[in-house]
């Protein structure tokens, strides 16, 4: 099945017929993008994954209640932070293991950015991300999800607005107070 | 280098770095980039920033292993748990329900807790949800005392 | 309508006691696989069976039950692992979710990369599966599948 073809009139109108292969494509259409937006959100791989499992079943529970005015990106990008957004209050971190991940080990150190390719400079551009995550993680949750959304799917800021059901100036402010603290706590990392 | 009488205002530069100027302003502001170091050095932040996000993200993507996520929930689809779960929660939507209906579910649960006895699950140790097999025949069988669920399957290729 | 209402909120409590449930999201799982070869011939009882013994000889008539391999793993939601098995053949296991007291687990066995056998299957915490009947070298592989969590 060429799945090139399907558009995305033709893919919702599929989907609201149960059709499985239609639910693959949409999967493999848009995994990516929302785990990158999940991850954003919540910072952790696991949870990001089990929260991409729920937003698909949502989908599939909901397709046939659709209406097709915002876009079907729109509505799953919705229902990605919603969930993300909810993540942590149904489960109370319940079921979560503390799992030592990379990103939160250690004391970390502010070498020098290099952008030689020897194991030195990888180990650097990898504390530099790892930090970079950690600053991320201490942002207003708020402001976090607009700057996911702007830089995982290069959404407008009226796009920005749909999905989170906000006003348009509101993107634009909580956007720049994201990149301000973040560019403040990376000041020492900046050329 | 002479500034033009445009002021750098940080909103702005936010706006044109994300393109959400009208055509007018964003030429305006862009005139005003090429002479602004200050400005300049602020977009390249703004980019280093961005930069780095996808970086980290697309590490994760490419770690995540998205490929088994599919099959995943295809599978989950097809048990149609949450399908039933939503037809019952769907009964429970008008609001002035709820609380009697938590009300009178607790109360049943409650009994029916205290009523059941901490005795041995019942059923087979495993519950087949589907099978699919390139065998001519597959056998389900039980171990007679403890109930351990057996598949036996004829394996022809 | 209300008696309609009050009617179903009771089928939904009669429900929510049966042991099935919606799946969620939960800890990781260990599951223990032994790959055990039985056959006729020379009767032999591998000492390492001892746990799963008188389960196999209830079911089957083989006279011997080696223990070719015993493999661990630790399972979160959404996560495979995979065990070599004998005669070019893989297991897959893939945990979906938990329900209730029963796993839920996805196992598919490949032989030479093609797959050969899937089954989606609930199984009872500290209990297992045994899957059976591929042939290997005069006798026939099963596989202990136990689960805990």
């Amino acid at each position: 099945m060429n799945t090139e073809l399907w558009d995305e009139k033709r893919l919702i109108s599929l989907l609201k017929q149960g059709n499985d292969a239609a639910f693959r494509v949409l999967v493999r259409q848009y995994n990516n993008r929302l785990f990158g937006i999940a991850y954003g959100i919540v910072l952790d791989r696991e949870e990001s994954l089990e929260i991409l499992q729920e937003v698909f079943l949502k989908v599939f529970q909901n397709i046939h209640r659709f209406r097709e005015e915002a876009g079907l990106s729109t509505w799953l990008h919705r229902i990605t932070v919603n969930q993300c957004l909810n993540w942590h209050r149904r489960w109370k971190r319940k079921f979560r293991w503390q799992q030592n991940t990379l990103e939160r080990d250690g004391p970390i150190d502010y070498p020098d950015r290099g952008m030689d390719n020897d194991p030195e400079a990888i180990y650097r551009e990898k504390e530099l991300k790892n930090k970079f995550m950690e600053n991320l993680g201490q942002l207003p949750r708020e402001e976090r999800v607009v700057f996911v959304l702007k830089e995982v799917e290069g959404l407008s800021y009226d796009e920005i607005a749909r999905v989170l059901k906000i006003k348009r100036g509101t993107v634009s402010s909580r956007l720049f107070y994201a990149r301000q603290r973040l560019k403040e706590s990376l000041t020492r990392y900046m050329d | 280098m002479k500034k033009t009488s445009h002021q750098c205002n940080t909103d702005l530069l936010n706006r044109f770095f994300d393109h959400e100027l009208d055509p007018d302003e964003q030429a305006r502001f862009s005139r005003h980039v090429k002479e602004c170091p200050s400005c300049q050095e602020a977009l390249k932040d703004n980019q280093s920033i961005s930069d780095l996000f996808k970086a980290c993200v697309d590490e994760k993507i490419f770690r995540a292993d998205l490929d088994n996520l599919e099959e995943g929930v295809l599978d989950l689809i097809g048990q149609k748990k949450y399908s039933l779960w939503l037809r019952l929660k769907d009964l429970f939507r008008p609001r002035k329900f709820l609380i009697p209906a938590a009300a009178i579910i607790t109360m049943l649960v409650l009994s029916f807790s205290i009523i059941r006895q901490h005795g041995p699950i019942p059923g087979p140790s495993a519950i087949i949800n589907s099978f699919e097999g390139n065998g001519s025949y597959v056998m389900l069988l039980e171990t007679p005392k403890s109930h351990q669920t057996v598949i036996w399957f004829n394996e022809t290729f | 309508m209300l008696v309609k209402r009050l009617m179903s909120l009771l089928l939904f409590a009669a429900l929510m006691w049966a042991p099935a449930g919606p799946v969620m999201a939960g800890p990781r799982v260990s599951i223990v696989v032994k790959t055990i070869l039985a056959s006729q011939g020379s009767k032999f009882i591998d000492p390492n069976l001892s746990a799963v013994i008188k389960e196999l000889q209830s079911v089957f008539r083989y006279s011997s039950y080696r223990l070719l391999n015993q493999n661990s793993m630790n399972l979160g939601m959404g996560e495979k692992g995979t065990v070599l098995l004998p005669g070019n053949r893989v297991l897959r296991i893939m945990l979906l979710g938990i329900a209730g007291k029963r796993v839920q687990l996805r196992l598919a066995i490949f032989k030479k990369k093609k797959k050969i056998f899937q089954t989606v299957t609930q199984l009872l915490n500290k209990n297992s599966i045994i899957v059976g009947g591929p042939r290997h070298r005069g006798g026939y592989l099963l596989f202990n599948i136990f689960t805990s969590f």
